[in-house]
């Protein structure tokens, strides 16, 4: 089912695609192409850079977590160092018994009371032996009993660094606590040279440590905490929060990690989690940043690769349409000029544009002109043909004629007519020698005249003097020039048709005459005559049968003319019936040496 | 040919048109996001000099997490309902989105939070409106007979092995009443009292003359002598009773409070108070904002959100979880 939606809908589509232009098919191909290439190539780009961001992020935040770590273990050094001092410096330099230790302390402890919140030393009874600033303990303080005294007890040759908590050894007047990071050693306490074991204690102010993170905390994305090797947080940003059991934070699993960077779910939460531990104290610097931070981040990108790739895909389409249409442009103006030859009579082919379109336009020029040539030669030779077959039946005509002549002729010299017999041959041989005429088809009007004269001769001997025939010929006309035996056809009609049943009192009038840049020669007879609608069948019906009196002969005149001098040219026929026929032959005025050029040229094509 | 060159260019320029107004669009938007942050006011009554410091380091928290601004605005120590209400229309006129309140005076507030409520989401905290706790606090007459029964138990430990059974004397300092929050403690207390053999329960309170609560506390003390046992209800009784503590020297009268400022942990720490009852005043800051930001208009009434509570003695006050409460991380 979804097969054949596909299919139709793949076909729906395809038509439309062949049935365009070809502009619009350039131009759609290449902006399909190039937006599939270019979404192709956005999602990789996008992919590869939300890639190499996360990776610069990840470097970030390592390198960020590096450099609190530095500051911090420059800080908890700072505070080793006091410690160092004290004891190397002062408490191993003195004797207590004689010697007071609160000097030197205060002096160390006003070099960096900006980070220390007190200094003292205790005995391991838990005896104050000296302190600053303060220096009265508290009444209800067993000090013996607080975690970091017990935890250097337990271990003296180490340096220990206490939970972060308040300090709860010292009466103060002012009412503040103070949070403060216990840093505490055993050490040596001399007593009239007797070496006794003591602690000594460096609380350094908590404020120090907030402020170094909060500063690492300025960051756009994520926050970072610090935790000791048991996961309890020192410090967080939220700690106000995970204290009021408002917030959770993933610390006891982070104590786990090895510095290096984690992918974590924590809650509903994924989270990339950067692990830095810091020398000393096994805490450990931990860095989050949840992955919906990291992708509202890039979705900011997002939007503008979306914005940026409309703008780009609005262009390319706009590119595509010029370019489409500087490619088709040529093809176009080929095109127009294949249909203005198909219109008009014009050769006129666009020849322009790229190589192959100029090819093309050359060819199709060429291939014009020779179909043009082709059609102009096949017009000239169907006009030769239409003239053979029009002389060829011209020629048909002569063998009855000349049949019926020989045979008058034979039956004049039975009947021992010799005189009238050599009179008709003598007309004969005239006539037949007129109608050669060397080959010729044109010849003067004069030479035509004698020919019909000759025909009527013999025609006379055969129609036993049926008719008269007149001859009104202009003078000076027989110069011109003339389709040979047009005359004897139309006079051949006129003794048929016109002159069978009358009874010697047909007349024939044969007329040659000018007027103006024309020639006219008429044949009129007296007979029957014809009624309009045959006179209008006579020359333009080509699908009569062939018999006596159809005016296949006229017509054959008829055509001859037009063939040889145009259409203007012909015959005209006017008929009355009862009245007689009138035959007109129009021919131009054409004198003998131009009509010789004409036929020369047109024997040679 | 020329005129589908136009349209073409004129297509472009729509494109391109639309492309800018989308990219500038989502800039705007995310400018006037960030632009148009919610304002909030917070009306808190106040008796001492830092009464709040927990609730608005709570209210401060939420409001930076959701990036809304909060205008704080405390009575002067001795206001009144009257200033109280004038404040209320005052940030509901300035255009406030929502107020949180702790309110001065139960009774003469109800009428008027009630009416704003219509219009203004309010959320109360520490001390509610008519009779009913707050919106969020904790359980106030729970914590009165928690502290009753701490009392007793201190009372009967200070009794000697063998020693017949005595009467004890038990004084509240009954100020600041007003307050359905001290009033509900008090009964939670006298409850518990009452319910309890040889206690005798006084009540003490300022009458015409008595100006001063310490100098009241101090010469009533002196009256009774060590025997009784002080209980103030609220932050600036118990402050007062610290300094009438201070003021006698050490005696060896059993005082309780409630509150934690920062002189009265520092009075704990000092021996000046033997017990003090707190409850978790970050959260109920931060719980409080929150939920006036979720609250709207005529909305049905959440139920009371309860928030811890907690009795601390001087042996318990740097216990982990009560130094983190009591001790604010500078």
């Amino acid at each position: 089912m979804i097969w054949k939606w596909f299919e139709n809908w793949w076909y729906k589509i395809k038509n439309i695609y062949v049935t365009r232009s070809l502009q619009f098919l350039i131009s759609i191909s290449f902006t399909l192409v190039t937006v599939i290439g270019m979404i192709f190539l956005g999602l990789f780009s996008y992919k590869g850079y939300n890639s190499s961001s996360q990776n610069i992020l990840m470097e970030t935040n390592q390198k960020l977590l590096d450099q609190v770590e530095i500051n911090l273990t420059m800080y908890l050094r700072n505070m080793m160092r006091i410690s160092d001092s004290m004891y190397y410096s002062v408490i191993k330099n003195m004797d207590l018994a004689s010697e007071n230790m609160d000097k030197e302390m205060n002096l160390l402890y006003e070099a960096n009371k900006d980070n220390l919140v007190s200094l003292a030393c205790f005995k391991m009874d838990g005896t104050l032996v000296g302190s600053v600033p303060y220096s009265n303990l508290k009444s209800n303080v067993d000090v013996t009993q607080q975690d970091w005294f017990i935890q250097t007890a337990d271990k003296m040759e180490n340096l220990h660094f206490s939970d972060f908590h308040v300090q709860n050894l010292f009466e103060n007047t002012n009412g503040r606590y103070y949070w403060v990071i216990s840093l505490s050693r055993g050490v040596e306490l001399t007593y009239n040279g007797n070496m006794e074991m003591g602690i000594l204690l460096v609380d350094m102010d908590f404020s120090g440590i907030k402020q170094l993170f909060t500063k690492a905390n300025n960051q756009e994305l994520g926050y970072i905490y610090l935790i000791d090797s048991n996961g309890k947080i020192i410090y967080h940003p939220k700690q106000n929060l995970i204290f009021s059991n408002l917030l959770r934070e993933n610390n006891q699993r982070a104590a786990t990690y090895d510095d290096g960077i984690y992918w974590e779910t924590f809650g509903s939460e994924e989270r990339m989690v950067v692990v830095k531990t810091v020398g000393y104290t096994g805490w450990k610097i931990v860095s989050v940043t949840p992955k919906d931070e990291i992708s509202e981040k890039f979705s900011q990108n997002q939007v503008m690769v979306m914005v940026i790739m409309i703008l780009a895909i609005c262009l390319i389409v706009f590119a595509n349409q010029l370019v489409s249409l500087k490619i088709v442009q040529p093809i176009k103006k080929l095109e127009e000029s294949v249909k203005k030859i198909e219109k008009e009579d014009s050769t006129d082919i666009y020849i322009g544009g790229p190589h192959e379109i100029q090819h093309l336009g050359q060819s199709i020029q060429s291939m014009v002109e020779e179909m043009r040539q082709l059609a102009d030669d096949i017009v000239v030779e169907q006009e030769k043909k239409r003239k053979s077959e029009l002389d060829a039946l011209q020629s048909q005509i002569n063998p009855h004629f000349l049949y019926n002549t020989l045979d008058s002729i034979m039956w004049m010299i039975e009947a021992e007519q010799y005189e009238d017999a050599i009179s008709m041959v003598q007309a004969l041989g005239k006539l037949l020698r007129i109608s050669l005429s060397k080959g010729k088809n044109i010849i003067t009007i004069g030479d035509e005249m004698e020919h019909a004269r000759n025909y009527l001769d013999i025609q006379k001997f055969r129609y036993k003097n049926k008719f008269t025939a007149f001859f009104e010929i202009e003078k000076g006309i027989e110069k011109y020039m003339t389709i040979k035996l047009i005359i004897q056809p139309l006079i051949e009609n006129a003794i048929y048709y016109g002159m069978e049943f009358m009874d010697g009192d047909g007349e024939i009038y044969i007329r040659a005459y000018s007027c103006d840049e024309d020639i006219y020669l008429e044949v009129e007879d007296n007979g029957l005559g014809m009624p309009q609608k045959q006179v209008e069948h006579l020359l333009t019906d080509n699908t009569r049968v062939r018999s006596k009196g159809s005016g296949i002969g006229l017509r054959n005149v008829h055509q001859r003319i037009q063939l040889y001098f145009g259409e203007s040219y012909g015959l005209s026929i006017m008929s009355e019936p009862d009245e007689g026929t009138l035959i007109r032959i129009h021919l131009p005025k054409t004198e003998e040496y131009m009509e010789q050029k004409k036929e020369e040229r047109h024997r040679e094509r | 040919m020329k005129d589908n060159k136009k349209a073409r260019i004129k297509i472009l320029i729509l494109l391109a048109g639309a492309g800018l107004i989308l990219l500038i669009g989502t800039e705007f938007t995310r400018y006037r996001k960030n632009m148009e942050r919610k304002n909030y006011s917070v009306i808190l009554y106040q008796n001492t000099e830092n009464d709040w410091r927990s609730l608005l380091e709570g209210i401060k928290q939420a409001a930076y997490d959701a990036q809304v601004d909060v205008n704080y605005v405390t009575l002067p120590q001795n206001g009144t309902a009257e200033d109280a209400i004038s404040l209320l229309k005052r940030e509901e006129e300035n255009g406030a989105e929502g107020i949180l309140l702790a309110a001065v005076d139960s009774a003469a507030l109800e009428e008027t939070v009630e009416d704003m409520k219509t219009r203004i989401p309010i959320v109360t905290v520490e001390t509610g409106i008519g009779t009913e706790d707050a919106d969020i606090t904790a359980d106030n007459y729970a914590m009165g007979r928690e502290l009753g029964k701490k009392i007793v138990e201190d009372l009967k430990n200070q009794q000697k092995p063998g020693e017949e059974s005595q009467e004890y004397s038990v004084a509240i300092i009954c100020e600041f009443m007003k307050r359905s929050s001290v009033v509900l403690r008090y009964q939670g207390l006298k409850d518990y009292l009452e319910a309890q053999e040889n206690i005798q329960i006084m009540e003490w309170s300022r009458s015409a003359g008595d100006y001063n609560l310490t100098l009241l506390i101090e010469k009533m003390i002196n009256q009774k002598g060590d025997g009784v046992a002080v209980v103030a209800l609220d932050k600036y009784a118990t402050e007062a009773l610290i300094d009438a503590s201070v003021r006698r020297g050490q005696g060896t009268n059993l005082k309780y409070g409630f509150g934690s400022t920062e002189k009265i942990v520092s009075g704990l720490d000092k021996g000046n108070l033997t017990a003090l009852m707190y409850q978790n005043e970050f959260n109920m800051g931060y719980l409080g904002l929150n939920r006036l930001m979720n609250k709207k208009t005529r909305e049905k009434e959440y139920m009371t959100e309860t928030i811890m509570y907690k009795i601390v003695t001087r042996d318990t006050l740097y216990e982990e979880e009560n130094q983190r409460l009591l001790f604010p991380i500078n």
